[in-house]
């Protein structure tokens, strides 16, 4: 278990300059078996304190305790055996196979000459398998893709055989697939393994759908932990992100534009075509209304879509055409 | 660059030049006469008078009578066509670089190689008071000095020997750098400013004011042209290159005398020096010659890599002249080859003597902390290991550069004592020491 | 490391590895055999082993000259290659070479002063090589060599980037560069002929004393640098990895720099400042091998560094002129072409250092 009690993270202060906080006061916990997203608009510190945790940056108040121990109690193998990171840093060395990178996260576990012995092997073929970069294993790292990169830099990770896993944006620069792999396979180990797992990205839709326990960064600085639903509800997540074109809708999780339509309107269909034209009329500048009189009534008729406006009919074949009519209306 | 340069020249070395020729002493007084005369009215007149007076007297120059006697006699008052001014007319036997020819009121001297890749050099001697020929043919870019100079500058220490032996030491006013001159009596004529140093403590960069507000007669390179050298050209002052350096026979370097002497007017002295010196080195290597030649090792390594004189070099030559042999005698060129240290042990390890050409050695210790493997050789474990470092001036120059470009006889001499002990017997060494052990 | 579901790549290093040893034999065999005078094999082998019947000529050449040579060449190429190793890979920059703190700065500053015998300003002080001799150069530049070291040794606790210490590194050594060209302008043309010599580099000016202290100098700071050889392969993947992995990042910081410098530095202060072997050896050594893994790349470049001296060393003399090029610049001509065309061949040099 990872907690943080009264931590304050920055930078240290050097002569004449005075240390810089970045955050201060935070108080969190990350339960093994959860897996723990941390998420905060741009420049809220979540790289800061992701450093902090891992022991790379000094705490400048307040404790980082890991199973009950403060991390700088450990020395530097210990807290390697136990805690384990996966940073933004993309330079790779060249010549190195996925294997050998992989094997480097024995490190804090091997002997004097570096050596891996059988039992070693067995903990990196195991790494591989379970980040499904087995067959990438005899690769040279660098010419691997960003998404298999990450797997191997996880199984790196992994090799630690550490008790929390700490990742600074590791689905940055992937593409959907991976990244939707990459969160599931994370939260797999969480649960798998009882790993304390904690992982800053700026994906929130998926963030708020897959992970455990979030942690946010407000703008302010202060740290909201909870699960996600939690932090809908008392519009936590709203106040961080609510944006001017945008908004959190609760119910969907997802991000909605704002429903300053020209009118509403009214829409009959089945279940799958009803929520998608009410989101096309939305962006068209029509807030749906699901009873009552309405501006503009949309009927899917089985084969095409019926437009009624002001008693006026109008037919359309494609959703494309009925939603630049829509739109076209909205701006008259 | 700088390095390579001076690296070729190692026999060239600056000189100071403390005395320059002055003309502010007829200006002084009056100045502090005026300032007195403020006072009175009464002296008011008498004071102009005497202002005017010193005027007149400082515009007329002349720094002493010595130069206001020479300046009388210097130039020809009539110039009669028919009349051959030159007297005593020099030959040139043993120098190969420079040819001198005579006509009736002038000189022609052409210096063929300057510096190593230079374009020859021609110079017009004109006797002062007579008309210079035309320029044209192959005089057309000649420099054209007048003759016999009053005042000269020499960049070079190799010049002062024969500046000095032929007793115009008075006229010399300027050298580039004091610092490494042996001859006592330049250093004394630079610590009395009477001759000036115009360039920097390495001797390379001139100060070109300092040269043309003196203004000497003539500046006598070492065949180096420097940019600042055209600076120099332009304001008027002429240059000639005394390039002895590039002789390869020591009597050619010597007979660079009657170089110096063509520009000073003294003819005769120098062929009487020059023919003593000639007479006594040829003496030598006649008695020299009918020794058995005697092996020798010349030169010295650095960093395992040995610097072997060529063939045709100056050392080359004179070790053969001293009755001495050495391994790459055949080679050809002028300069020398580095060696591998072990080509030299092979050729040449039971050779006789070693002469070394290091100034900092003085004993045997000396060359066994530069490198233990000097004592493979013969010639070290017999002690036979004589350098020409005897003689150093106070700022660490080499009087082997200096007075022995003028005297080779006393180089040679040396040689054959060192190489032929019982033919030089109770001889006392002039430039060649044997190092302690 | 062996991985039993991949064994040629196991089997390439240990081919390599057992090629490259047999070319060190072999390299330092002609080095001994052959040189500017010609030995015929079997009076070299009698002069070699000081049989009764060997000629005395033959052994004077082969024990004062050859035998010295090819050891210190061997040692040399060893020492830069290692240290060229350390030094890309705690920079993680594949220029980085051994002489990039200003090591080699520092000990030809150190010889200058000596050489010149602290310039021609002091008109009386006429030292020069002479006062102190072989031992005098050699100590100077090991004084010049580590007085760079302890002011890069000093930053690099200050200074938290290490390619802060990469730009200090190289200031020094412009630095120093300027203070040597004045130096030289103010002495005499043999005294700054002598610096010149002295920095072309040459494997042919050790004596057997020298090597007394050159060899267990070497040798040891090689074994210290072979220890670090898993702390070097985190750092791979740079600092904050590695310190994440448990590496105590500023101690094999200094450790790696404290010994990269004293094998570039004894190096510098024996042979002079040799050129390229350090930058080039460890890329070599990598595409023959394959791998970036510091447990069979040091011993590579142990090797590798060893044999490519060698092979330097033969070529500068001339055989039978007996003329002498300088190392510098054999090494130099040498080396970047066999660089320059295995880069363009290797495709995993071609994807480079970043990712």
């Amino acid at each position: 278990m990872l907690s943080l009690r009264s931590l304050s993270v920055g930078y240290p202060g050097r002569r004449r300059r005075p240390a810089r906080r970045v955050l201060e006061g935070l108080e969190a916990v990350a339960r093994p078996g959860d897996l723990t997203v941390l998420i905060g608009p741009n420049g809220t510190g979540k790289s800061t304190l992701l450093r902090t945790l891992a022991g790379l940056q000094p705490a400048l108040e307040g404790q980082v305790l890991l199973d009950g121990s403060p991390i700088t109690a450990l020395d530097e193998v210990e807290r390697a055996r136990r805690i384990a990171v996966v940073l933004t840093e993309r330079d790779l060395p060249a010549l190195l196979t996925a294997r050998e990178l992989t094997g480097l996260g024995r490190h804090p576990h091997t002997g004097f000459t570096g050596r891996l012995t059988a039992a070693d092997q067995a903990v990196i073929d195991w790494a591989l398998q379970v980040t499904g970069a087995a067959h990438l294993a005899h690769r040279p790292v660098t010419e691997l893709s960003d998404g298999e990169r990450q797997r191997v830099l996880t199984a790196r990770a992994l090799a630690q055989e550490p008790s929390a896993i700490l990742l600074d944006e590791p689905t940055a620069f992937l593409d959907v697939p991976s990244r939707v792999a990459l969160m599931g396979l994370l939260r797999r180990l969480a649960r798998e393994r009882s790993l304390v797992v904690v992982v800053s990205t700026h994906d929130l839709e998926l963030a708020l759908r897959i992970a455990d326990r979030i942690w946010l960064i407000d703008p302010a600085g202060a740290l909201h932990c909870g699960t996600p639903e939690e932090l809908t509800l008392n519009g936590t997540i709203g106040a961080s992100f609510d944006g001017e074109e945008l908004t959190f809708e609760a119910a969907s999780g997802v991000f909605v534009l704002h429903g300053k339509g020209r009118g509403t309107a009214r829409v009959t269909a089945d279940g799958t075509r009803r929520p998608l034209l009410e989101r096309a009329l939305t962006r068209a500048g029509w807030h749906p209304s699901p009873e009552g009189p309405a501006d503009l009534a949309v009927t899917w008729t089985g084969e095409a879509y019926e437009a009624v406006r002001d008693g006026t009919a109008h037919r359309f074949t494609s959703l494309a055409d009925l939603t630049d009519w829509a739109r076209h209306e909205a701006n008259r | 660059m700088n390095l390579v340069h001076r690296a070729g020249r190692t026999p060239a070395e600056r000189q100071p030049d403390p005395s320059l020729p002055h003309r502010p002493e007829a200006g002084r007084p009056a100045e502090g006469g005026s300032s007195r005369t403020f006072r009175t009215r009464r002296a008011w007149p008498l004071a102009t008078a005497l202002v005017a007076l010193s005027l007149v007297a400082s515009a007329c120059g002349g720094d002493g009578q010595g130069s206001q006697a020479a300046q009388d006699d210097r130039c020809v008052k009539e110039f009669d066509a028919s009349k051959d001014y030159f007297p005593v007319k020099q030959t040139i036997r043993h120098a190969t670089n420079f040819t001198l020819t005579y006509a009736k009121n002038y000189q022609v001297v052409t210096v063929k190689q300057p510096a190593p890749g230079a374009k020859p050099q021609t110079y017009v001697l004109v006797r002062c008071g007579t008309p210079a020929p035309k320029a044209e043919g192959e005089l057309k870019d000649a420099v054209v000095v007048e003759t016999p100079v009053r005042t000269l500058f020499a960049s070079s220490t190799t010049h002062l020997p024969f500046i000095t032996d032929l007793g115009v030491l008075d006229r010399l006013k300027g050298v580039a750098s004091a610092g490494l001159i042996t001859s006592p009596q330049v250093r004394e004529r630079v610590a009395a400013k009477q001759i000036i140093e115009y360039a920097d403590i390495t001797g390379q960069e001139i100060d070109t004011e300092k040269v043309i507000g003196a203004r000497p007669d003539v500046l006598m390179t070492d065949g180096n042209d420097v940019p600042a050298h055209q600076t120099l050209r332009n304001a008027g002052i002429k240059i000639v290159a005394n390039a002895e350096w590039q002789e390869t026979s020591a009597l050619g370097r010597a007979e660079w005398i009657k170089f110096v002497a063509a520009l000073t007017g003294t003819e005769a002295k120098a062929t009487e020096v020059f023919d003593k010196v000639a007479a006594a080195y040829q003496e030598l290597a006649a008695k020299a010659k009918q020794a058995e030649p005697v092996s020798v090792l010349p030169g010295q390594m650095f960093q395992g890599q040995w610097a072997i004189p060529n063939g045709e070099s100056f050392m080359a030559k004179l070790i053969a002249d001293a009755g001495g042999t050495y391994a790459w005698a055949d080679t050809k060129g002028t300069g020398s080859t580095n060696l591998d240290l072990e080509t030299v042990l092979s050729k040449a390890r039971d050779a006789e003597v070693w002469l070394p050409q290091m100034n900092d050695w003085k004993s045997l210790e000396d060359v066994r902390k530069a490198d233990p493997r000097y004592a493979e050789f013969a010639a070290f474990k017999s002690g036979k290991v004589w350098s020409m470092n005897k003689v150093l001036g106070p700022g660490g120059g080499n009087d082997f550069y200096e007075r022995g470009v003028g005297r080779p006889d006393l180089i040679l001499a040396d040689l054959v004592a060192i190489l032929h002990p019982e033919l030089m017997p109770g001889h006392t060494f002039t430039f060649y020491q044997q190092l302690a052990r | 490391m062996t991985e039993p579901a991949f064994a040629p790549a196991a089997r390439r290093r240990t081919a390599v590895m057992a090629v490259l040893a047999a070319a060190v034999a072999v390299s330092f065999v002609l080095a001994v055999a052959l040189g500017s005078t010609t030995i015929p094999l079997d009076q070299a082998v009698a002069a070699l082993l000081r049989l009764e019947n060997a000629d005395p000529g033959a052994q004077t050449i082969i024990w004062t000259v050859r035998l010295p040579r090819a050891i210190t060449a061997l040692l040399a190429g060893a020492a830069l290659s290692v240290a060229g190793v350390q030094m890309q890979t705690l920079f993680r920059n594949p220029l980085a070479e051994p002489y990039i703190l200003g090591v080699s700065s520092g000990a030809s500053l150190g010889v200058a002063l000596v050489v010149t015998g602290w310039g021609g300003l002091a008109s009386a002080f006429t030292g020069g090589v002479a006062g102190l001799g072989r031992a005098g150069i050699v100590v100077a530049a090991s004084a010049g060599a580590a007085a760079v070291l302890g002011l890069v040794l000093a930053l690099s606790r200050r200074v938290r980037s290490v390619v802060t210490l990469l730009i200090i590194g190289v200031m020094v050594g412009s630095t120093t560069a300027s203070l040597i060209t004045l130096l030289l302008a103010y002495s005499d043309a043999q005294r700054a002929q002598q610096y010149l010599g002295w920095s072309l580099g040459s494997y042919s000016g050790t004596t057997w004393g020298d090597l007394a202290l050159f060899t267990p100098v070497c040798t040891a700071a090689l074994a210290a640098a072979l220890m670090g050889v898993k702390p070097l392969n985190a750092m791979l993947l740079g600092e904050n990895y590695a310190r994440t992995m448990g590496v105590r990042v500023r101690r094999v910081r200094t450790a790696t720099l404290l010994t990269a410098s004293v094998l570039a530095g004894s190096v510098t202060a024996y042979c002079g400042p040799v050129a390229f072997l350090g930058l080039a050896v460890p890329h070599m050594a990598k595409l023959l091998l394959g791998t970036a893994d510091h447990r069979v790349l040091m011993p590579a470049s142990v090797l590798l560094g060893g044999a490519v001296s060698l092979v330097c060393c033969i070529a500068t003399q001339a055989p039978g002129s007996g003329a002498v090029l300088p190392l510098n610049a054999v090494t130099t001509v040498l080396g970047a072409p066999v660089v320059i065309a295995v880069l363009l061949r290797s495709r995993a040099a071609q994807t480079g250092w970043a990712g």
